[in-house]
Parts: C-alpha cells; sequence; structure tokens
C-alpha cells in the first residue's frame, strides 16, 4: 500500500478542486492510467503495479462502449459527489465512456426507479439503489440478477478482481431466492454520536453524578439517553456562553419523517423478534422482522397485532411516543420543522450533546473547525446506539444503509453492460480507498484491514472501531419482509405526520398505520412476484401477544438507566 | 381569483354527475403552449385530454401563472395543475398523477464554440443562464452555480448568441422549438446533466375515485407506448 500522502480531512474539498485535467492527447491512453494513478488513486490496498493492471483492464474491457454517453443516478451524499465529480471523470478519460452520473434527492431516486420499473421507460442504465429494496427487487422480476449476469451475459466485462467475497455488505443486497441483485458502492450506519469533550469534562461529569446518581457516560438504554438530554437542554443550558441542548431530531412532515422512523427505530425499542435474522435462509423464518411485518415461510402475513405483526404493538407505541417526546421536550425548537437534510447540518454547529439516531454518512460535514480540537482530532464520538426498554439481547441492534448498483431488464443490453463497468470501477480495489477517504462509506474488507486506515483510525471517531466490529452484521437495512418498498414507505410519513403534529394519538396512529400496511399487502397480492404476501386472517390481540415472542406484550415497568464509559462501550461491539 | 375559461369543457351525460377537475395551465412549450392561441396545445395537452376522455372525469383547463397556480391546486378541492416538479417538499399538499412529462436538461453552447465538458462540475467556471424559476436553475444553484437568470427562454438564447453566457440551460424538448424561433442554428447539448420529470398536483380532497381512474388510465397509456409517443418522448 502506497501511504506516500497523508491524507487529511480538510483537504477534502481541496481534493476536488485539483482534479486531474486531461489532454486530449492521454484520453483513453495509457498516459491517462499513469496520470490518475499519480494523481488520484494514491491510497489503495492494490501495488501500483495492480493498480495499473485493473485500470488496464478496464480501458480494454470498454473498447466497444466508446461511443456511448451512459446516465446513472445516486441519491446525494459526500460519497456520491466524489463518484459523479471524480470517478465520472477519471472513467471517461480511461474508457472513454461518458458516464453522466447525477445526484439528486433520495426521494426522487425511488420515483424515478419506480417509474421505470412499472412502465419500462429506460431513464436511467444504472441506479445506485437502498438496499432496502432488496425484498422488491428479489420478488418482482424488473431487476437483473446480478450473479446470474455475472455467470452469463456480463462473465466477459466482469472485472477479474472485483473480488465479492471482499464486500462487507453482500448478505443485503441478496434476495429471497439466494441471488445478489445489487453491487454495494456505499454503506453508512446510524450509530450514537456524542460530544466526547463535553463527557469527559470533570465538571459536567461531577454535577451529572450528583444530579442522577449515576456517570455521565454513553448510554446504554434509552431510559440514560432521556436523563442526559435533560441534563444538557435543561440543567447545563449554556457552554462557554452558547446555548446547548441535549438531543437534536426532525419532525417535519415530509417524506424525510417515514425514515426517522421507518429506518428501524421500532427495532431498537424492541418491537422485533429476537431470532429474526437476515443471515439465515429466508424461506426457513418465521416471526416478526422489519417495520413490525411478520413473515411465514417467506410470504408477509400481517402488520397488525390482529395478524400476529407489531406494527401497533405496545413496544411500537412506545417507540414513536418516545420519539416525540423527546423531540419537543429536548431538541432546539425548530427541530419539529426540519428535515432528514437541513437537521443534518445542526450539529456542525457545535451546540448538540448527543444524538441517539445519527447516519455516519453526514461525518465529512463534522470535520469542520468547530468539532475539531486543537491537534485536528474530532472532538465527538460514535458509538452503539441506546436501546428501548422491549430490547433484548439477540435482536437487531440498529440500522445501516447499504446502496448498490442496481439494473433493470427494461435497459437496453448494451448501455446496461457500460453501466455494469463504470459501477465495477467505482468500487475497484483501485480506487475504494480513496472513495471511503472522501465519504467514509466502506465497502471492503481489504481497505477496513489495512495498515493506512487503521493507523488514522482516531481521526473518525469510532467509525473504524464499528466497521472493523462484528456489529456491523447487526446494524441491518431493511430487510426481505418488505415486499414491496416504494409501494408501502410512503404510509409511514403520512401517518406519523398525524401524531407528531398532536393531531392524534400515537396509538391511533399506528392502528391506523398497521391497517394501512396490511391494506397495502393484501393489495401486493395480484402483483406478479415471487413469495406474495398472504394475510392472516384478524384475531383478538390478545391471541398473539400472549404468546412467546413478538408482538410483545406492555411492559409498565419502567428501565433502570444504565451508561459507560467509551471504551467499555466499544467492547460491546466486539461481543 | 376567477380567470376565463379557455377551451373545452367535456360534459359525459352518460355517467353519474361527477365534478369537473378545473386543470390549471401555463404557458409552457412545448409541453404547453397558451400564448397566442386559441386553445391550449403542447405535448402535455395532447396526452391529457383522452387521459381524461378515457378515465371518463370531465375537465375544464384554466390558464393561471404556475405559482398561483400551485396555491390554487393545493387549496381547492377538484383543481389540479401541471406540469409540476414533485418535489419533498410540495409531496405532502398534493395527490400526484403522473409522469405528465419526463425529460433531459442540457448545457447548450454557442454552435461556434466547442467546450468540451464531461461532469457538471466542469462547467462551474462558465457564464451559465437559466430561465428563471425553473426547476433546474434551482437545482444548479443548489449545487454551487451562480446563474443568470432570464425572464424567457428567447432571451436566454439571445444572451448566448451574443456570447453574454457560454452556456444556456434547456430540456431537449424546449430548445429545438426555442432555437428556431430565435434563428439559431440546431443546438446540441455540451452535456446533459439531469433528468427531471414532471407531474400532475391535484388537491388532496379530489374525488379518490376519479384519481385511481386516471392513474389506472394513465399506465395504460405508458404500457402501450401512447404516452412517450403523445410526449414525443425520446428514452
Amino acid at each position: 500500500m502506497d501511504t506516500r500522502c497523508l491524507w487529511r480531512p480538510e483537504l477534502l474539498f481541496v481534493a476536488l478542486a485539483i482534479v486531474p485535467t486531461p489532454s486530449v492527447a492521454d484520453s483513453f491512453s495509457s498516459q491517462a492510467i499513469e496520470r490518475w494513478l499519480a494523481q488520484e488513486f494514491i491510497h489503495s490496498t492494490l501495488a501500483k503495479s495492480a493498480q495499473r493492471q485493473e485500470l488496464q483492464w478496464f480501458q480494454h474491457a470498454a473498447v466497444p462502449y466508446r461511443d456511448l454517453t451512459i446516465h446513472v443516478v445516486s441519491e446525494d451524499i459526500p460519497t456520491h459527489r466524489y463518484e459523479s465529480e471524480v470517478l465520472a471523470r477519471a472513467f471517461y478519460d480511461i474508457t472513454g465512456i461518458h458516464v453522466v452520473h447525477e445526484v439528486t434527492q433520495e426521494d426522487d431516486v425511488v420515483r424515478k426507479l419506480q417509474v421505470q420499473m412499472d412502465l419500462g421507460i429506460n431513464i436511467y442504465d444504472g441506479y445506485v439503489n437502498d438496499s432496502d429494496f432488496i425484498g422488491s427487487h428479489s420478488r418482482y422480476r424488473q431487476t437483473l440478477a446480478i450473479s446470474d449476469m455475472i455467470s452469463g451475459e456480463w462473465r466477459n466485462i466482469t472485472l477479474p478482481t472485483l473480488a465479492l467475497d471482499d464486500f462487507i455488505g453482500l448478505s443485503h443486497v441478496t434476495g429471497i431466492d439466494g441471488k445478489l441483485y445489487q453491487l454495494p458502492t456505499q454503506q453508512f450506519a446510524n450509530l450514537y454520536w456524542y460530544r466526547h469533550d463535553w463527557f469527559t469534562d470533570p465538571q459536567l461529569k461531577q454535577r451529572f453524578q450528583s444530579h442522577f446518581g449515576y456517570p455521565l457516560g454513553v448510554p446504554q438504554n434509552w431510559a440514560a439517553y432521556e436523563d442526559i438530554a435533560n441534563f444538557f437542554t435543561n440543567i447545563v443550558k449554556e457552554i462557554d456562553g452558547k446555548q446547548v441542548w441535549g438531543h437534536m431530531d426532525y419532525g417535519h412532515f415530509d417524506p424525510s419523517l417515514g425514515w426517522r422512523i421507518s429506518d428501524s427505530w421500532l427495532s431498537l425499542a424492541g418491537a422485533n423478534d429476537l431470532t429474526f435474522s437476515n443471515d439465515k435462509p429466508y424461506n426457513t423464518q418465521q416471526g416478526v422482522g422489519d417495520w413490525g411485518i411478520r413473515v411465514e415461510h417467506c410470504h408477509p402475513v400481517g402488520a397488525s397485532v390482529t395478524r400476529g405483526g407489531a406494527l401497533d404493538s405496545p413496544a411500537a407505541v412506545y417507540a414513536v411516543e418516545t420519539y416525540i417526546s423527546w423531540l419537543l421536550k429536548y431538541a432546539p425548537a425548530e427541530a419539529r420543522y426540519l428535515t432528514f437534510s437541513n437537521s443534518s447540518e445542526y450539529l456542525a454547529r457545535g451546540s448538540i450533546a448527543q444524538q441517539v439516531f445519527w447516519y455516519t454518512a453526514f461525518i465529512p460535514n463534522l470535520l469542520n473547525e468547530e468539532l475539531l480540537s486543537h491537534n485536528d482530532m474530532p472532538v465527538w464520538r460514535v458509538a452503539p446506539s441506546p436501546r428501548g426498554k422491549y430490547w433484548r439481547s439477540g435482536m437487531k441492534s440498529g440500522y445501516q444503509d447499504i446502496s448498490g448498483w442496481t439494473f433493470l431488464r427494461s435497459t437496453p443490453k448494451r448501455r446496461a453492460a457500460a453501466a455494469w463497468l463504470y459501477a465495477q470501477f467505482v468500487v475497484s480495489k483501485t480506487v475504494s480507498m480513496e472513495k471511503f477517504l472522501n465519504g467514509y462509506t466502506p465497502i471492503r474488507q481489504s481497505d477496513l484491514s489495512s495498515t493506512y486506515l487503521i493507523d488514522n483510525a482516531h481521526k473518525w471517531g469510532g467509525l473504524l472501531e464499528f466497521y472493523r466490529s462484528k456489529a456491523r452484521d447487526y446494524w441491518t437495512p431493511t430487510g426481505l419482509s418488505v415486499a414491496n418498498y416504494a409501494a408501502l414507505s410512503d404510509a409511514w410519513w403520512r401517518h406519523i405526520g398525524r401524531a407528531v403534529s398532536g393531531h392524534q394519538s400515537v396509538k391511533e396512529t399506528m392502528t391506523q398505520l398497521a391497517n394501512d400496511i396490511d391494506q397495502r399487502l393484501d393489495k401486493l397480492k395480484h402483483d406478479d412476484m415471487r413469495c406474495p404476501p398472504r394475510l392472516n386472517p384478524p384475531q383478538a390481540a390478545s391471541h398473539w401477544l400472549e404468546r412467546h415472542g413478538a408482538p410483545w406484550p406492555a411492559d409498565s415497568k419502567p428501565a433502570v438507566p444504565k451508561t459507560l464509559s467509551y471504551q467499555e462501550a466499544l467492547l460491546l461491539w466486539q461481543e | 381569483m376567477a380567470r376565463v375559461a379557455l377551451v373545452v369543457c367535456l360534459l359525459l351525460v352518460a355517467l353519474p354527475v361527477a365534478a369537473t377537475i378545473k386543470l390549471l395551465i401555463y404557458d409552457y412549450p412545448p409541453l404547453i403552449a397558451i400564448k397566442g392561441q386559441a386553445q391550449p396545445s403542447g405535448h402535455a395537452i395532447e396526452l391529457i385530454k383522452p387521459l381524461f376522455l378515457q378515465a371518463g372525469v370531465p375537465y375544464q383547463f384554466v390558464e393561471q401563472p404556475l405559482r398561483r397556480a400551485i396555491y390554487q391546486a393545493a387549496q381547492k378541492q377538484n383543481y389540479c395543475t401541471f406540469p409540476v416538479i414533485r418535489t419533498q417538499q410540495r409531496e405532502a399538499s398534493f395527490r400526484w398523477i403522473g409522469p405528465i412529462s419526463i425529460n433531459r436538461y442540457g448545457l447548450y453552447g454557442h454552435p461556434e464554440l466547442h467546450h468540451k465538458l464531461v461532469t457538471l462540475n466542469d462547467a462551474k467556471s462558465y457564464k451559465i443562464g437559466a430561465y428563471a424559476g425553473s426547476a433546474v436553475a434551482e437545482y444548479l444553484s443548489q449545487n454551487g452555480f451562480s446563474i443568470d437568470q432570464t425572464n424567457s427562454i428567447e432571451q436566454g438564447l439571445q444572451m448566448l448568441k451574443h456570447s453574454r453566457i457560454d452556456f444556456w440551460v434547456a430540456d431537449t424538448q424546449s430548445i429545438r422549438q426555442a432555437s428556431k424561433t430565435a434563428n439559431m442554428a440546431k443546438l446540441s447539448p455540451s452535456l446533459s446533466f439531469y433528468t427531471s420529470m414532471s407531474f400532475m398536483a391535484c388537491n388532496l380532497e379530489t374525488t379518490d375515485s376519479d384519481l385511481l381512474a386516471l392513474e389506472a388510465e394513465l399506465k395504460k397509456m405508458y404500457l402501450s407506448g401512447q404516452a412517450q409517443q403523445l410526449l414525443h418522448l425520446s428514452f
């Protein structure tokens, strides 16, 4: 591995500004390869000669497609900006295939994908789509199974050094039939974030201890999180003359409100079954998984408690009540009017003590002066997420967003083939480490095991510790139980919004949401798909609540708050 | 505010009495052409007429400026407007039917100058003009571009012709018509960089059965290829 140039976070945007400029003479030539190797693809687990070989392979494989301009799309996070602005240009210089890599809002990506799936219009030649759609891709017959393509039509245009077994998120892009439907290009986790400098301040520690009777530290459950939120918002109130808050969140009525809850918040509360896992063969599993949907032998059978689901179970109601209560009591007043996007800018201002639900894709925003110490180290850390009172060991521990290259059958074969080459380029070992250094969304074990990343791990506040641990397998995306993500997902924000605005109780809201999801599932049973929904007949809620497993009965006992030191908390990821 | 009803009021006497949907439209060639026309025309109009007819939903076109159209459609039952870009901010305020059009936007340079663009970032050092208030102008501004906004497509093309801007931003359909009007040689994009879909935004209280019928009919029109033909889609 080449480590000649020591990477520094403040150089992130400078790097984008000094993207090598091509000259016409060296395009699609060995000079183009040498220029990109020398100026951009500095850090890699491959030796320079092996990088060169990979790039030469791309150059050769692309020859039949050189006349093409292809269009691909992804959501707007720093990793995809890097792909769009730097890697698409490198790919053009090296191969001659012109890739227009659009970045847009996540809901726009989903809408376009849905239109192409429903109507067969080839809007894009490749999509970077969340693996939350894996239940849809592998049920409907609109998406190419990449594993089939690699062993068939794409055999000669599949990078010999692609090394699928090096990808850390492959199990989450594998469908109900065991086939690979998406190629991971980035992944990020939803973790607990906090101000390590404040949590280790002797005066603040002493005040917390004397007020609550236990040490200020990384909260292990929601009870401790709430005490810490209350401590900073209502007791500490100001640090260095600046108002501070003990919690940050968002609650504006728009589609991103749905993700706030549907990205495993109910699972963190403890609504799921203990044994439900995406790692076991899907058709052998029974129980309640993501979104409170019960699955039996690969068929979703219901979301409401009366059908064996858990979407309106006591744990789900507790989860949403807690979210709303914290938003109103401990977050800045404007938080309830913010969205996923604009709330993400808030931590960078340096006035928030902790956030229970934080996406690591936003790490680049936090490597700013406000949040770096005098020796350029972050003053914050990420740690295992605290869990709600229904959570038990063995349940899902958190959410992870994995986005993968996805190709639809409606795309002309030649265009899909060119897009496949680009997809492999942006995940190749030649470029993957530089991509990590620009977006912090790792995809390859080889990068995570590299001396360079390990030596620099202290700069990223615990991110690498998470991704080098087993925990990354327990922070999972929306699983296979969601049979059609696009058709079901808007139910979340449309219903939850009524509870956030106070127009109706959380209990009423969750009952309506569960019934709505049941009705939508019932409608989907007529679609041409594998493992379609087959709703259980409704029964008295007690029938399900009195059995062992989810949906769990109401637990009125308050949880005992518990905290750990940062080092102790990290050990939990190793277990 | 009341506006002059432009043309069509379709009464389907054989069906149970259904509320007429007011379709608020604005000049947006080539999807909708109103200025100087006795009746509205354009690709989107050609799609909407058979769509409503086949779905059995009575309708009436009413001219309104875009901003007022969006406001009124959000406020009044059985009002819809199109074409509207479906953003996260607007999502909760309407029921949506579509897509009513799909367009690819490009950066068009002076035909005698040949600026090479590979990524959108390459255009950052150039002077770029765009139609004021358009979704694509907003997209570029959000991406850190400084845009000269113009009040008409024609004005933008004149600026391009006289090299007061390096690139004009337009969708592939409107540029064809506008460049003819501006008497410029056929322009081709230096870079197609953004794809947008527009929809019909309907009031939340619009009759459910009408919207379901329109949705189903539009899907049929796409699957048969009729919609693509009427919209002149090149995808």
